[in-house]
């Protein structure tokens, strides 16, 4: 079966019977990609984990609750999920800190992810990638590390598909740019 | 995106390792959540499940591509849904084959819409749920044939047999998910087996009504069938706590092998009504017989003895006895001549009554008077079980029980059966009554060969088998 149609069974079945069974099988196919998406902006492992639990308690929930609304794609209702999750977490940080939004991002503490032993190249280029705007490396994770289609994360950002097309296309010249300098 | 970047990004992938997460929270993480989803779920998945027209919708959603899904089936249904409503006023059209009979035209359509509902429960529900719109449909084919007898169409006896057919059917279905509940969700067949035999009980009442009213209709077979359903859903479950798979109280399952006991010393007390009400009646008209016969004889007693009277008058003394021999020779009474006309009168009475009853109406009737001593022998064998089982129950051997309650459903049954079918000869001997007895003589005979064939036989069968048990 195609790993969709058995993310869509395990979906029906979540919904219809309420089976935790099939969560559970959601979980695992999930767990990694969105602990790897979270980590990636919040450079963090126990504040990763902690977003992490909450998104998949969250997606339950949702998948419980809303009875009337049919679901579409698993992957854009949980990444749309995590993303909100990510900013509450900056919105919460920027009010004890008293920081702007956009400083938390850029500020984001980098020591955690310099403890990874990345070779040095990858270090660099998600440096690199880092000091981009936060729409345009959420496009170049989505498309380039986690493999997603056009369609599905413009479902995930919430964007037309040609809107996604040039966002990347923008991403890449500015990367390029960045690396160039 | 140039070459460099691909590679760049590749290289990321490939080290995308490193920002994995750890394992053991991973683990410890999802087993916390297990905990806490299965927290929230436990009063919600006790609800009834409801489906409706969008989980259907999504089942077409998982099997099909969206695009397929949101771009032609979409318009598609719509479209027809939009020209039915349209041209035949759909909604009512429905609701108005839910009351349809087989025959009318919209049943069809009623058995279309059940066929569908099947199709769809076996995608979406689960397996006890299943059985009950199984007994649900059987139910309603049995409410169904009552209601064709009542309506006493033409072609009863066809329709009747067609709509047997299709609840019989339906109760398999249920029977054969039963023991698929049985053997998948042990802890559902003690409400399951419930079902089962209660639905079972009002089948069977109901085709009990549809038989009282119209003695013609045999559905002794069916009520058979159904009866044993019930029974059998109630051993499964007995058998079930036996193996020790379920979790039930003692008293539930006893509670469910005395409903069984119950609904059978029912059926005894109506077959044994009835039983009665034949007797009666087979008693009231061996003597009307008897009473025709004696009135018949008499009447051409006298008829002769006048027309022998008149004769004597008017012609000579050789033209009487040859007349005396014509009257003896029509009532083939014995050879002898008669000298006088209060002798021959005496005769004639006695004679004509020798031959009238004892060859055909006599045999009727001792064929009859032995049956029903033969259903009252059941009967008491019957008691005799009911009591053993009842004894089986209060010391818990179910399984034991539930065997007795089966041999004493059967004589029931059989019993039932044998007073139909004297009910059907008393019938047509009333009939034959209305006519001229006589005449018909050939045709009683006959009558009475199948049913002395038929029904002793059977009861023999069923007598000495029962003597077996008994003696074993």
């Amino acid at each position: 079966m195609k790993p969709k149609v058995s993310e869509k069974l395990l979906l029906l079945k979540i919904k219809t019977k309420k089976d935790p069974d099939a969560f559970a099988n959601l979980y695992d196919l999930y767990i990694e990609k969105i602990y790897r998406f979270v980590y990636f902006k919040v450079n963090n492992k126990e504040e990763a984990e902690d977003i992490v639990s909450d998104v998949f308690l969250k997606v339950w929930n949702y998948l419980i609750e809303s009875k009337k609304r049919e679901i579409e794609s698993f992957s854009g209702l949980i990444y749309q999920i995590t993303r909100n999750k990510v900013i509450d977490y900056y919105r919460k940080k920027a009010k004890e800190k008293n920081y702007s939004l956009e400083d938390v991002v850029i500020l984001a503490p980098d020591k955690n992810f310099a403890k990874i032993e990345t070779n040095l190249e990858v270090e660099r280029l998600l440096k690199y990638i880092k000091k981009l705007k936060s729409d345009y490396q959420e496009v170049l994770m989505l498309r380039y590390i986690e493999d997603l289609g056009i369609g599905e994360i413009a479902k995930i950002l919430d964007k037309k598909k040609t809107n996604v097309r040039v966002i990347l296309h923008r991403a890449t010249k500015k990367l390029k740019q960045i690396i160039g300098e | 995106m140039d070459k460099y970047l691909k590679e760049q990004f590749n290289k990321v992938k490939e080290q995308k390792g490193r920002l994995k997460a750890d394992p053991i929270w991973v683990a410890e993480n999802k087993a916390r959540l297990m905990s806490q989803i299965n927290n929230t779920t436990v009063d919600s998945a006790k609800k009834e499940k409801t489906y409706s027209f969008l989980y259907i919708w999504q089942v077409f959603n998982v099997f099909l591509p969206s695009r397929v899904v949101y771009s032609v089936l979409r318009p598609v249904v719509a479209m027809v849904l939009v020209i039915v409503v349209a041209t035949s006023g759909w909604i009512a059209g429905v609701s108005a084959t839910a009351n349809s009979l087989p025959g009318d035209v919209g049943y069809g359509v009623k058995l279309a819409v059940e066929k569908t509902q099947i199709i769809v429960s076996s995608v979406t529900a689960s397996d006890d749920e299943e059985v009950k719109m199984h007994l649900e449909l059987a139910s309603r084919r049995a409410k169904e044939i009552k209601e064709v007898v009542k309506s006493k169409d033409g072609d009863v006896g066809e329709k009747v047999e067609l709509t047997v057919k299709r609840m019989t059917d339906s109760m398999e279905d249920a029977e054969k998910k039963a023991q698929t509940v049985g053997e998948k969700t042990p802890d559902k067949i003690l409400d399951t087996g419930k079902e089962v035999s209660q639905k079972s009980r009002e089948i069977t009442k109901d085709l009990k009504e549809a038989e009282k009213m119209n003695d013609s209709v045999d559905l002794a077979d069916a009520k058979k069938k159904i009866s044993e359903s019930g029974l059998e859903a109630v051993r499964k479950v007995v058998e079930k706590k036996e193996e020790g798979v379920m979790q039930a109280s003692d008293e539930d399952i006893k509670k469910l092998v005395t409903d069984q006991i119950t609904g059978v010393l029912e059926d005894i007390d109506e077959v044994k009504h009835e039983v009665d009400n034949v007797n009666k009646q087979i008693v009231d008209t061996a003597k009307a017989v008897d009473d025709d016969a004696k009135v018949d004889a008499e009447q051409k007693a006298t008829d002769a003895v006048e027309k022998e009277n008149l004769e004597s008058n008017d012609t000579s003394t050789d033209y009487v006895e040859g007349n005396e021999s014509e009257i003896v020779s029509s009532t083939t009474s014995s050879s002898e001549g008669l000298k006088n006309n209060t002798s021959s009168t005496k005769e004639i009475n006695t004679t004509t009554v020798d031959i009238n009853l004892p060859a055909d109406i006599k045999t009727v009737k001792e064929t009859v008077e032995d049956m029903v001593k033969r259903v009252s022998v059941n009967d008491k064998n019957v008691k005799k079980n009911i009591e053993e089982a009842q004894f089986l129950v209060e010391n818990n051997l179910l399984s034991e029980a539930i065997e007795k309650v089966r041999q004493v459903a059967n004589t029931t049954q059989q019993t039932d059966k044998e007073v139909k079918i004297v009910k059907n000869l008393l019938t047509e001997i009333q009939n034959d009554m209305k006519e001229d007895i006589p005449n018909d003589v050939d045709s009683i005979d006959s009558s009475i060969g199948d049913l002395t064939e038929t029904a002793t036989t059977n009861t023999v069968d069923n007598v000495l088998e029962k003597d077996g048990e008994v003696s074993e």
